[in-house]
């Protein structure tokens, strides 16, 4: 047969090209033929092979001629004349590009062993030619033949084209020709040849290896892999337990895609289980392997070829290696020497094979177990039997009986195990075990986060809410296999037969028409006027202030409430208290009273019942004349600055529409949203808040309907709709014991909610909202929180409820105020958007070392009017700020409104782009602390106050971070600033997890804080990345120290709203992020093509 | 996969130490179990394939070492290191058969190298110019990350050690021919 090969490199992307490892294997697979040269060659003679290269291609010089050479074999080459050295651009339309050899590299292949042959000038279609074109094309120019002064007496038609004429010419000018697959003829001048693709084979045999285990779980994975990383893999691979107790099955079924692993019910024993192993298999040579020892990996590859080579051998045995820790004492025994510089390994040499060492081999064995035999002369000789010799001994004995040689292989392809049981070397095949682990964890850790995001989605969806209520009246009225039950299923099943999505849409087409009758959608544009924050500095005027405190046998809290009061730094003349008390039975009133040496000004109403919050308000304020009420409930305590704090607010921002200023609660902030510029609330708690009397009067006080909880919500809202603003008041402080735990359910709270609920959601919501309502008022009778009586407190309070609400309802619909203009927004219990981290305690910090807020920003002054004005409400007091403007047109004078903060401004003159910008900023940082902040990103008042109380707290880490909004914004105008909101939602939640971190940044760049001692140590961003360098930087830090995660919302930071832009915006992440994977989390190189790996 | 093309990796390479090795705890580590790990010292020739900028290459026992690799970048700066008995040279290991005439070596280490995404399928041609290139009886020495490298050499193994890297489990083999 003739081989014909065109091209061998590292890969194989067409068939013309077949890859190196693959070339090697099938130049072992010819050791069992005779590789003889052409001109040699007997097409008759089925042992004679002949290697032939079409083209001839630089890469068969680079890869093809070494191990041509290892082999010792001769080779062809039909070269193309006019090619050589040239690139096949004639064939380009349907191959990768290539060059051909060029003369040094032909030489060097002459030299090796190859003869150069013809393979016509051009290559082109000889049939089409004239008689001269056809002459020159066969012609040997002298420059070429010179190359090889014996070749070019062969001749290899171009494109297998065999034609008449062109023979005729050809038996003229060659001593033979080649062409393609011509099976059946044999003329010496169409000599047919095989065309060699990857998936040929030219072997004479298969091998099947069967791996014996019993109890030998701590070292299969040794012997496992050890099989599977044969040079020449076998046909099968069988790995069979006889029946052990440890965990040999757990560890072989790693393997099990790669070898086929059969378990025994019972233990055979080592001569059955040996029969049924062979039974088992097809192979035309067998071989066992101990699963406690280890082949070499040429073990399959020699044996096979001698067996192959020898065909009156019956049995191939090895040298073998003893290792172990009792490796020594059978050296002694057999005469084994020291592996030189190896520890404790030996070299046992057998004895070759002859009639004198045959003759001894009825007494002694010399043969061991693992040497590979032929099916053929297992058959002949029975199998092996139980005897009073070992069994593999009785076996090769019989078969040399019956005839069979065996033959040495004088390699020490066998590793030998000498263990004793008590002290096994295991140490090795733990480790296996382990690395088998990670991938496993890897990788569920990944199937694990997908997952959740699926269950996210399905939690959020309001079919998943309606369906709820479903399944549990399933649990509670259907119990398995009842009558009920048969028919429910019926109604689930009808249910199904229209898709989810269907169902999605139908239920959100009802609903949507409903709403838009009772509620129409007003989309609103945020407007900023930035001239009205300019409002900073203190105002020295202090009107006199009315405290309104509602008690309950409050007993236990109001003495210290009303000492906060006196303890204020307000003048203490001016402050009038007026407590309510709804008829308290523990002594309030009595406490109050004792008080009254301490502030004179105490007035008390007394109540003959509980009228409940929102009433004991509305009648402490029927008395107040003052222009300011500040409501408290009487488990606060005011901070001594607080007061003070209030009505400064109110008499600087009064002017810009303001009726009502929240105190900051702790150590529980009350987790709604707030606008981190105007801080403007959607709603202010009634705790602590201060009122301008004015605006309470005119909205009717608080609902009366209302017995306790959102009775606040209700009269924030409205106020909003009267025209008022509602202010948020982050540095004055309220500490209110509300909670004695973190998420703690007070009894009360829970019913008062629910109910107080489903009033708003009556008064001012659509009719999917009053739906909700029902749907989840159902859902908490079926199954109740686990709070002491809670359903009859339920029923109760539904009963109580179903009155206030016929009367919201007719209130609603006989005044004409049905339709609003401030939208309300619903969130199960409770109300507008909420801030992750309700029960997130701010720890305190000793000293306030100073932190850098690094802003970059370019060429949007308003933007970064924005930034600079939420870190001007930051609650923390030592701060720098460094802008780093890296646009062409620069705007210092964005910083003259804002002369209270410490401000370096940097104008770099070149254009930096962001990472650079951020490096600059980093370079010129002086605060102990540092906090990127985007110019389009924003943070609430206590971002900074957070983070580094936790950084203080926990010396041992360098870097804390926080979760973050994304909003989704489109920006209508720049100047003035206008742009529409979407959705604000908080996509990470994830504490910090090392490995995690490179593969998802979970860490929005503003979210995070470091100590700039990392930034001296480890460097800033790297200036090679486009985007995502901020990814890069956390994941650098992260080798170093640990990050602090914070579970609150403190920031929040834009994405694009309209889908164009989120699009461009993906599609650049998407090209960044095999960029920066390339760098540290090289394990995704199978994601992105065209990567490098560490560990070089 | 793709196999990476010498451009790449000189670009890779265009700025210092690209993977960090210098100061990272995983790859100080792997250099000292594989220096740990050799069973004769010192050699008299060793060759290094795939030395980068010489961060294991400096630290090999010898009375003469030789390093190698395929980029041009890493090996001017590998230059720049002061050792004296170290030669740098800008090889591929599958030049090595073509290009270079030389006396056989004790020990040759490899380490970071025998990965599809640089050789592609060509282990046993890896082996066939690493066979022509060390004596009977030298040593071999290979690191690398086990989830990538699934090669064994057909020489006797003397200590094979698997040991956490970076995210990855690594394998240290000392073999000898």
């Amino acid at each position: 047969m003739i081989l014909m090969y065109h091209k061998i490199d590292l890969q194989s992307p067409t068939m013309w090209c077949v890859d190196v490892d693959t070339f090697w294997r099938q130049m072992e697979q010819l050791t069992r033929y005779d590789v003889v040269p052409l001109r040699d060659y007997d097409p008759d003679n089925p042992r004679h092979a002949v290697i032939t290269f079409d083209g001839v291609y630089e890469n068969v010089y680079h890869y093809a001629l070494p191990v041509l050479r290892w082999f010792g074999y001769p080779f062809e080459l039909f070269v193309i004349g006019d090619l050589i050295g040239r690139d096949n651009r004639f064939d380009q339309a349907v191959e990768p590009p290539a060059i051909f050899a060029n003369r040094d590299q032909l030489q060097a292949c002459v030299r090796a062993g190859g003869r150069l042959q013809w393979h016509s000038r051009t290559h082109s279609d000889l049939a089409s030619l004239g008689d001269d074109d056809l002459r020159r094309e066969l012609l040997v120019p002298d420059e070429i033949r010179v190359l090889d002064p014996d070749g070019f007496r062969w001749f290899a038609y171009p494109h297998g084209n065999v034609e008449g004429r062109v023979v005729e010419l050809v038996q003229l000018m060659f001593d033979g020709a080649v062409a393609c697959d011509r099976s059946a003829l044999v003329d010496h001048y169409q000599l047919s040849r095989v065309t060699v693709t990857n998936a040929t084979s030219f072997a004479k045999s298969t091998v099947s290896l069967i791996i014996a285990n019993y109890n030998y779980g701590r070292f299969a994975a040794e012997a496992i892999e050890s099989a599977l990383a044969q040079t020449v893999a076998p046909k099968e691979i069988v790995f069979i337990d006889d029946c052990s107790q440890d965990n040999s099955l757990e560890v072989a079924s790693r393997y099990k895609e790669k070898m086929k692993i059969v378990r025994n019910d019972r233990n055979l024993g080592i001569v059955d289980n040996f029969n049924k192993a062979v039974s088992l298999t097809t192979g035309d040579y067998i071989c066992f392997l101990g699963a406690d020892n280890r082949f070499r990996s040429d073990y399959v590859e020699r044996c096979q070829r001698l067996l192959d080579q020898h065909p009156e051998v019956g049995i191939v045995y090895t040298d073998m290696v003893l290792f172990g820790p009792r490796a020594e004492v059978l050296a002694l025994r057999v005469g084994a020497e020291a592996l030189p510089s190896a520890d404790r390994m030996f070299v046992w040499r057998c004895p070759d094979f002859t009639e004198e060492s045959a003759r001894r081999l009825a007494s002694s064995n010399f043969i061991h177990g693992s040497s590979m035999y032929r099916r053929e002369a297992f058959v002949q000789a029975g199998g092996y039997t139980k005897s009073h010799l070992p069994e593999d001994h009785q076996l090769f004995f019989r078969m040399i009986q019956k005839g069979w040689k065996a033959l040495r292989c004088p390699e020490r392809l066998l590793e030998y195990r000498q263990h004793s049981t008590d002290q096994a070397n295991t140490q090795l095949n733990c480790a296996l075990e382990l690395a088998h682990a990670h991938q496993e964890i890897k990788a569920l850790v990944e199937e694990n986060l997908r997952l959740k995001a699926t269950l996210n989605g399905i939690y959020a969806s309001f079919s998943w809410e309606v369906l709820d209520v479903c399944r549990r009246v399933k649990g509670r009225l259907a119990p398995e296999g009842s009558v009920r039950r048969t028919f429910y299923l019926w109604i689930v099943h009808a249910v199904r037969l229209v898709s989810y999505e269907g169902r999605k849409r139908f239920i959100k087409k009802v609903t949507d028409k409903v709403i838009k009758l009772v509620c129409p959608q007003v989309t609103t544009v945020k407007e900023r006027n930035p001239v009205r924050w300019n409002v900073t500095g203190t105002v020295n005027q202090h009107p006199t202030v009315e405290v309104v405190i509602v008690t309950w046998n409050s007993s236990a809290s109001i003495r210290l409430c009303l000492e906060s009061v006196r303890a204020s730094d307000y003048p203490i003349d001016k402050i009038v208290v007026r407590v309510v008390d709804n008829h308290s039975a523990d002594g309030t009133i009595r406490l109050v009273e004792e008080m009254k040496g301490q502030l004179p000004s105490i007035e008390i109403i007394q109540n003959s019942g509980n009228v409940g919050f929102g009433r004991g308000v509305n009648e402490g304020l029927a008395r107040a004349t003052a222009k300011y009420v500040l409501l408290l409930n009487p488990d606060a305590e005011l901070r001594s600055d607080c007061l003070r704090k209030l009505v400064e607010c109110a008499l600087l921002t009064e002017g810009e529409g303001f009726g009502a200023w929240e105190a900051r609660q702790q150590p529980f902030e009350h987790p709604k949203l707030y606008d981190p510029v105007t801080l403007d609330t959607e709603w202010v708690s009634g705790a602590c808040c201060l009122l301008l009397r004015v605006a309470f009067e005119r909205v009717g006080g608080f609902d009366p309907n209302i017995f306790l909880y959102a009775e606040d919500v209700d009269l924030s809202w409205r106020l909003r709709e009267t025209g008022y603003r509602l202010h948020y008041v982050p540095k004055a402080v309220v500490v209110h014991h509300t909670y004695s735990d973190e998420g703690a359910i007070k009894p009360t709270q829970f019913t008062n909610s629910v109910i107080s609920n489903g009033i708003l959601r009556h008064k001012y919501g659509s009719l999917r909202n009053m739906a909700m309502w029902y749907l989840r008022f159902a859902k908490l009778l079926i199954s109740p929180p686990n709070v002491p009586s809670s359903r009859s407190a339920l029923l109760k309070g539904g009963v109580l409820a179903s009155g206030k609400i016929f009367k919201t309802l007719v209130g609603r619909f006989s005044s004409r105020a049905s339709v609003y203009h401030v939208i309300p927004r619903f969130k199960g219990w409770d109300y507008e958007v909420r801030r992750v981290g309700a029960f997130y305690r701010i720890k305190a910090c000793k000293e306030m070392p100073l932190v850098s807020v690094i802003i970059r920003t370019m060429e949007r002054p308003s933007h970064l009017r924005e930034a600079l004005q939420s870190v001007r409400n930051q609650t923390y007091p030592n701060l720098e700020v460094i802008v780093v403007d890296d646009g062409a047109v620069k705007f210092r004078k964005v910083l003259q409104e804002f002369a209270d903060l410490v401000i370096q401004f940097i104008d770099p003159e070149e254009h930096l782009g962001r990472c650079r910008a951020g490096n600059v900023g980093l370079k010129r940082a002086k605060g102990k602390y540092v906090n990127f902040l985007d110019d389009d990103d924003l943070l609430f008042a206590d971002h900074v106050e957070t983070l580094v109380g936790e950084l203080e707290a926990n010396g041992e880490c360098a870097a804390a971070y926080s979760t973050g909004f994304q909003v989704e914004t489109e920006w209508k105008s720049f100047d003035p600033l206008q742009y529409e909101e979407g959705d604000y939602e908080v996509l990470h939640q994830q504490p910090f997890d090392r490995s995690l971190l490179k593969t998802q940044n979970y860490i929005p760049i503003n979210c995070m804080m470091f100590s700039r001692v990392l930034y001296e140590r480890h460097g800033g961003f790297d200036e090679a990345l486009p985007m995502l360098e901020d990814w890069d930087l956390w994941n650098r830090y992260a080798e170093h120290t640990d990050f602090i995660f914070i579970p609150k919302t403190t920031c929040l930071y834009r994405v694009p709203k309209s889908l164009k832009r989120a699009a461009q915006r993906q599609q650049a992440l998407d090209e960044a992020y095999p960029v920066v994977m390339r760098k540290f989390s090289p394990n995704h190189y199978l994601d992105s093509v065209r990567h490098s790996c560490p560990g070089r | 996969m793709a196999v990476q093309s010498k451009g790449d990796l000189e670009h890779f390479y265009e700025r210092p130490d690209p993977w960090g090795y210098e100061d990272n705890p995983g790859d100080l580590n792997r250099r000292a179990r594989l220096l740990a790990a050799l069973p004769e010292k010192p050699y008299a020739r060793v060759l290094d394939i795939g030395c980068g900028e010489g961060f294991v290459t400096s630290r090999l026992p010898g009375d003469l070492v030789v390093g190698i690799d395929l980029s041009a970048n890493a090996v001017a700066r590998a230059k720049s290191r002061s050792e004296s008995h170290v030669t740098y040279m800008q090889r591929s290991l599958f030049d090595l058969p073509h290009a270079w005439r030389t006396e056989l070596f004790d020990l040759i280490v490899v380490t970071g190298v025998l990965y599809p995404q640089y050789i592609g399928r060509a282990y046993l041609l890896a082996f066939t110019i690493i066979d022509n290139l060390l004596k009977v009886g030298g040593h071999l020495v290979c690191s690398h990350i086990f989830d990538w490298y699934k090669f064994r050499f057909p020489y006797t193994t003397l200590t094979r050690e698997y040991y956490r890297y970076r995210d990855y489990t690594h394998v240290l083999e000392v073999y000898v021919k």
